[in-house]
């Protein structure tokens, strides 16, 4: 019913979307082999036994690229959930409280949009201990400032209107408003939410580009880096199913997630 | 009793109420006529506590009302306020019982006796009974003003405040409106504030008359006696062009 109401380009990109969930989510069950199995042969071609080959350790790329799949979607998703419900309650309280606490909030969130993020992310990612939960935290911490500013003039906007006003009347909590503004906020936040994961996405891959992620969690980035560490990329058309597989894999997702959003009929 | 004492209110430097004192009393409707602009709405507003008077003091039994933040629960589910456009007072994609339900909630929240949805429907109109699993939004907007008024009688209402509560629907509907709004007063015994733009001086809904101008209050009378015995020039403009009008109108047909 919904996929009804879709645009061709946009049902073309959930259902990209929905292949690599599924992929990530089958991708223990479909791996050739394991992660931390570099017992084969190294700098091998694309072969039957190894569909894209094996890098200069002797892992299988096919199975890194697929326990990719796994991590970063999960980066993705989680970094997105925990950001846009920070964004979206934060934006509730100063909408519904006013005056001070909606100064303060909004002063923080202006300091922390005109920092380039991508810099105190690695810096923040340098400091702390390396680990996959601090990435998340770090990507979190600096871009719910995003939903917050979008859903908050949504919702300044929805503040002054009758129904609202009812419950201020008769005194209700931030509970029924917030009840009351669901649906009215509900596209901004399924909006920012895909925006928030396509983000992940990205500062993820940048995190592990540069080396600062979690070395234990093989993610695209890390793949691309190792790719690009290898010395003789370019001879013998390695560079064909060592780099271009994982550039490919992130470059679709951000792709679909973002023409989700920004494709109009 | 609302007793409303000496108000004054301005925008700036422009002053919208100016000096008002008037008395309601239970069991008693009250038209309050003006022009745009003239300030009758702001009243209402204070009254509700959504504004701050400049000056002046309200009464409600004798106590103070203070603005809408520092009100207690119970002063506040007194004063019901019914807005002009009921498309905007209700949450479309509610169910008719998701929109009463949230009263009760904040009701039962507070420890505040409330009347039961059933009885706050049977009250207003028997039809809506067989809606309240439907969606707000495929009510007509008679239905949807009636839900609204339906709304306001569950905290068991002192006054209800009608704000131009019929300017949306057609003769028959707001007729309908003001004939249950009457039936309610009656019954319960509250006080009426109905704010209109235009008054019928033939009808027999209000008890009171005030007439708002720039601020003031030009005239505060029984609706009866208003008709034949208006003071002030500019009531009897306004019975002159009502007079007008009808026969325009009783030309036509």
């Amino acid at each position: 019913m919904i996929i009804k109401n879709l645009s061709r380009t946009k049902r073309i990109c959930s259902f990209i979307i929905f292949i690599y969930i599924v992929i990530a989510i089958i991708s223990n069950f479909i791996m050739p082999f394991s992660i931390d199995d570099f017992s084969s042969e190294i700098l091998q071609t694309p072969s039957f036994k190894h569909i894209l080959g094996t890098d200069e350790m002797g892992h299988d790329l096919f199975s890194l690229l697929l326990n990719g799949f796994k991590i970063s979607i999960l980066i993705s998703i989680i970094s997105g959930i925990l950001s846009t419900t920070i964004g979206v309650i934060l934006s509730f309280v100063s909408c519904y409280y006013k005056g001070i606490i909606d100064n303060t909030i909004c002063h923080i969130a202006n300091l922390l949009i005109i920092i380039p993020e991508i810099i105190i992310i690695m810096f923040f990612a340098i400091f702390a201990s390396p680990t996959m939960i601090n990435t998340i935290l770090a990507i979190v911490f600096f871009s719910w400032t995003k939903v917050f500013k979008m859903a908050r003039s949504k919702l300044m906007g929805y503040m002054d209107k009758n129904k609202v006003k009812y419950t201020f009347l008769i005194k209700g909590n931030i509970f029924d408003i917030f009840k009351k503004l669901y649906y009215d906020l509900y596209p901004v936040v399924i909006t920012s939410f895909i925006l928030q994961c396509n983000k992940a996405v990205m500062y993820e891959t940048t995190l592990s580009f540069f080396g600062i992620g979690d070395p234990l969690s093989k993610t695209w980035g890390k793949l691309i880096k190792s790719a690009m560490n290898y010395e003789n990329l370019f001879y013998d058309n390695v560079i064909f199913w060592y780099l271009f597989p994982p550039v490919i894999c992130v470059f679709i997702y951000i792709l679909s997630l973002s023409l989700l959003i920004f494709d109009e009929k | 009793m609302l007793q409303i004492i000496d108000i004054n209110k301005s925008y700036g430097s422009k002053k919208v109420l100016n000096n008002i004192n008037i008395d309601f009393k239970p069991g008693e409707s009250t038209a309050i006529v003006g022009e745009s602009g003239s300030g009758k709405t702001t009243l209402a507003k204070i009254i509700i506590g959504l504004e701050k008077q400049n000056s002046g003091e309200i009464l409600l039994n004798n106590k103070i009302l203070q603005s809408i933040n520092k009100r207690y629960f119970e002063t506040c589910a007194k004063i019901q306020y019914i807005f002009q456009d009921p498309y905007s007072a209700l949450e479309k994609n509610f169910t008719v019982l998701q929109t009463l339900n949230e009263t009760v909630t904040i009701c039962k929240r507070n420890n505040y006796d409330y009347m039961s949805i059933e009885d706050c429907i049977i009250n207003v109109d028997k039809n809506l009974l067989n809606y309240l699993d439907q969606k707000v939004d495929i009510l007509s907007g008679g239905q949807k003003q009636k839900l609204c008024i339906a709304r306001s009688l569950i905290t068991k209402p002192k006054i209800i405040i009608a704000d131009e509560c019929t300017s949306m629907l057609d003769k028959k509907n707001s007729e309908e409106i003001f004939n249950l709004l009457n039936k309610i007063k009656q019954e319960k015994n509250i006080i009426l504030i109905s704010i209109l733009h235009e008054v019928d001086f033939y009808s027999e809904y209000w008890d009171k008359i005030a007439i708002f101008k720039d601020g003031n209050l030009l005239e505060y009378s029984e609706f009866k006696n208003f008709y034949n015995n208006a003071k002030n020039i500019y009531s009897k403009e306004l019975i002159e062009a009502f007079k007008f009008f009808k026969y325009k109108g009783d030309q036509y047909e």
